[in-house]
């Protein structure tokens, strides 16, 4: 490991997503148990407004997430969101319906438009989580993708080898190792969320909503753990091929040593085994804390103690989060085709001008962020109930 | 690997209407954060009650509008990837730093203050309370500052070298600074962000008027819309100067987008402003035009010398061709020509409504013809918003990055000008298709949603309710 510019920005980009998965994640498994422990009207108010004051700014982490990816490896923002276009398409349009469903549910008294919304926050948040994790699954798996510079176009870049639909359908195709891994990573991150979901109704609510999530809490664990298991097994066994070396060597673009170093661990045929476990120690320390963690979430979610909870469901994804970054690293995009395709955050970033200007700005202003974020938290972190909306309700109506 | 002509047309058409759905919501954003921070200035300074309802009541309107501002606005950020990929990566070194300073510095802050002004009634201490309204508005505006940085560049490609990379051509940031000073941008910036207040301003008057012509919350809506008319004519004057040192830039850095804007075909010296022109684009000539009878005022406004010289069109056409190669270099004319001079009557008629407002406001609410004008007006702000992205944007092609050019027409980094027809992901026309449909279907209801909901609590007036969802 490197400790250069483009590590830097791997690292401050895997934190943005962090960010997104941890803040908007509990908004998003509130949403996917929002028909499951709100059953009246007013629990269900409850349930949105347990996140109300705070998932637009939670929102505003993938924003950034992506556009620190355009800012810092704009050739890996480029590919990936055109090559993933319909999944992306799909994301962005549950994220919108989410978007407004939160704020026009309640501004009608009609039952059908309140069902409609309910069912769209539903819908919306399970297939955000979904894709997301299908995504990170595929592309930890290795994509179809081709470094055009190779065949001498100056101007296309990295391009998706396969063609609508198969590009779509394979993302998702059990019968391919890829799809298959990028759809039980969808599913472990949906359990992911709803774990956290649940961390945070316990917070910030009491009665019937906390006591339902918890119940849901404890049935989630088992099968996260599972899951979790099943896809650190998988990715143990992913492996990439290089056809090329000297095309990795002069495309790959990555510092002389740490090519030796990937360069002496292929075998006769050029295959790269284990690739996400080129440093085991480190790997099997990040998975076996983010275990422990997960183990602490559910001592915490018996004892019904959400902000412990919460603070296990966020360890539990941080080091899992990092688990995958440094498996992956430095690639940032394998190629299936050949690894000398392959995205890397060498050959995926910006000018060291860039980068550097691009730090200044986020060790400026990140540490802002968290400051005036963790207070606004701080802030609304009063308990609410049914009882206390039906109150508030009442009080403005008197008026 | 050739892109077919027709997913570049549905990927234009998509960003086109992605773009302008998003601008029916930030502009009435960036002006009514700043209009509902200074009512709640005027409920906290005085005590009054009435500023107070006033608060609550704009911050709702602004609320509704603001979720779909998110929605639409989110679309973009992940279009350039998706639509655009040789673009986003041949200009990501330059164009994506800012986007991702917009979401660090200014979108967080306006997104989680805006949580606390909304929700934090009787929560949160006074003073904090105020602090962010003020920190919301001041972050959506910033927000517009790095957007246009952005844009700023795309028009007028500064501080910028171009490379060969590991996956191709690129363009790399020379000079930060130059960047975030290029001269278009920050007339951009002061553009759009007045043109914001203008069009919140034109949003509550219309939206008072509706009330008083019912002689409904009569005192409510009167000072509602003197906040409006006394914000509304400072913006309005000032954008017309700073309109004016817009289009100044826009002559020095795209003569082709000043030639179209202006139906001006042959190069001339001391040329006239036309009041109305239909051009014939074949035989590149106008068919139609009405001077104002003003010599040399185009030169003068352009040049700031009457007898100034102005690059016409057939000439600008040559020199690109000679430079770039075949092609067309002119955008379309017609369009071009009327989307600017829509916008600046509209943006003049905008001065002499507040100004009328002004004077009659000691009766207002008994000042029929007004009311019903200004009723009317609502859309007007909408469209010269839209008028005036149709000018800067159409009038950029067939470039999608301009290529850097100053002095009224010298060409500096030939190099850095990239296509549109260039800059399209390689994507199958089901693709682009399937999206461009459902995109359409689901702002399309969405945006009728929200007109309903805002008209629903416009129309109701200052009623108390809990600050919930």
């Amino acid at each position: 490991m490197h400790f250069d510019l483009q590590t830097i920005w791997a690292i401050l980009v895997t934190i943005l997503i962090a960010g997104y998965i941890i803040t908007d994640g509990f908004d998003l498994g509130v949403g996917i148990l929002h028909l499951i422990v709100a059953k009246t009207d007013i629990e269900r108010r409850v349930n949105i407004n347990a996140i109300g004051p705070v998932w637009d700014g939670n929102e505003v982490w993938f924003i950034t997430a992506g556009g620190a990816a355009f800012a810092a490896f704009p050739e890996l923002y480029a590919a990936l969101f055109s090559s993933l276009y319909i999944a992306l398409f799909i994301v962005l349009l549950a994220l919108i319906y989410r978007a407004v469903s939160f704020e026009f549910r309640s501004k009608e008294e009609s039952e059908s438009w309140k069902k409609f919304w309910d069912q769209s926050i539903f819908w919306s948040s399970l297939i955000v989580a979904l894709l997301i994790g299908v995504a990170i699954g595929n592309v930890l798996a290795g994509l179809p993708i081709k470094n055009m510079a190779i065949e001498g176009n100056e101007l296309l870049g990295f391009v998706y080898a396969e063609r609508f639909p198969i590009s779509f359908i394979n993302l998702i195709n059990p019968f391919q190792f890829h799809g298959l891994f990028g759809l039980l990573v969808g599913i472990t991150t949906v359990l992911f969320v709803i774990m956290h979901g649940v961390s945070w109704l316990l917070w910030k609510t009491e009665g019937s909503i906390a006591e339902r999530a918890r119940n849901v809490g404890l049935k989630v664990w088992l099968p996260f753990v599972i899951m979790y298991v099943v896809c650190t097994g998988l990715a143990y066994t992913i492996s990439f091929k290089v056809n090329d070396p000297e095309l990795a060597k002069k495309y790959l673009q990555l510092p002389p040593d740490m090519f030796q170093q990937i360069a002496s661990m292929l075998d006769e045929n050029g295959v790269l085994h284990h690739a996400l476990f080129r440093f085991p120690a480190i790997e099997l320390t990040l998975i076996v804390l983010a275990a422990l963690s997960a183990v602490g979430w559910l001592l915490a979610v018996r004892a019904a103690n959400g902000a412990r909870a919460f603070l296990f469901s966020t360890l539990t994804f941080i080091f899992a989060g990092f688990a995958v970054m440094f498996g992956a690293y430095p690639l940032a995009v394998p190629s299936s085709i050949g690894l000398e395709h392959s995205i890397t955050i060498y050959n995926g970033s910006s000018s060291q001008l860039t980068l550097t200007v691009m730090l200044v700005a986020a060790i400026i202003f990140t540490p802002i962020v968290i400051a005036y974020q963790a207070w606004v938290y701080k802030m609304f972190l009063f308990k609410i109930s049914p009882e206390s909306i039906k109150r508030e309700l009442e009080e403005a109506s008197e008026h | 690997m050739e892109v077919s002509p027709f997913v570049l047309l549905v990927s234009r058409l998509q960003f086109a209407m992605t773009a302008f759905f998003h601008f029916i919501f930030v502009p009435l954003t960036l002006g009514l954060s700043t209009l509902s921070a200074i009512m709640l200035t005027l409920h906290y300074s005085t005590g009054k009650e009435i500023y107070k309802d006033m608060a609550k009541f704009w911050a709702k309107l602004f609320a509704i509008n603001f979720a779909l501002g998110v929605a639409t606005g989110l679309v973009h950020e992940f279009e350039f990837g998706m639509n655009w990929s040789v673009y986003s990566r041949f200009v990501g070194d330059i164009f994506g730093a800012p986007l991702a300073i917009e979401g660090l510095m200014a979108f967080f802050m306006e997104s989680t203050f805006m949580g606390v002004f909304l929700f934090g009634w009787d929560k949160v201490p006074k003073s904090v309370h105020l602090l962010s309204a003020w920190l919301s508005s001041i972050g959506s505006n910033l927000s517009a500052l790095w957007i246009l940085i952005a844009n700023g560049w795309m028009q007028h490609p500064v501080g910028a070298k171009v490379e060969m990379a590991a996956a191709g051509k690129r363009a790399v940031l020379a000079d930060w600074w130059t960047v975030v000073f290029n001269p278009v941008a920050d007339v951009k910036f002061w553009h759009t962000t007045t043109a914001g207040m203008i069009l919140a301003a034109v949003f509550v008057l219309s939206v008072s008027a509706y009330h008083l012509l019912r002689k409904q919350h009569v005192e409510f809506f009167k000072k509602s819309a003197y906040i409006a008319l006394v914000f509304g004519l400072i913006a309005s004057v000032g954008e017309l100067i700073i309109g004016d040192l817009h289009a100044h830039e826009v002559a020095k850095t795209q003569p082709t987008k000043l030639a179209a804007m202006e139906a001006l075909w042959e190069t001339k010296e001391g040329a006239p402003v036309l009041i109305a022109a239909w051009a014939d684009e074949k035989a590149q000539k106008n068919v139609i035009e009405i001077p104002l009878p003003i010599p040399g005022l185009l030169s003068f406004l352009a040049t700031h010398d009457f007898n100034g010289k102005i690059l016409g069109a057939k000439e600008l056409q040559k020199m690109f061709e000679a430079q770039f190669g075949p092609g067309n270099y002119i955008p379309p004319v017609n369009f071009i020509f009327w989307a600017f001079h829509l916008m600046v009557y509209l943006g003049t008629f905008f001065v002499f409504l507040f100004a009328w407002g002004l004077l009659k406001y000691k009766n207002l609410e008994n000042a029929t013809g007004f009311l019903k004008v200004a009723l009317y007006s609502l859309p007007l702000p909408y469209i010269a918003c839209w008028l005036g992205w149709a000018t800067a944007e159409v009038g950029r092609q067939p470039w999608i990055v301009y290529p850097l050019t100053d002095d009224y027409g010298k060409i500096l980094m030939p190099e850095i000008g990239l296509k549109t027809a260039q800059a399209v992901s390689p994507l199958t026309s089901i693709e682009v298709i399937i999206t461009y449909v459902l995109f359409a279907l689901t702002f399309t209801g969405l945006a009728i949603a929200d007109f309903y909901l805002l008209a629903k609590f416009a129309s109701k007036g200052p009623e108390k309710e809990a600050e919930l969802y």
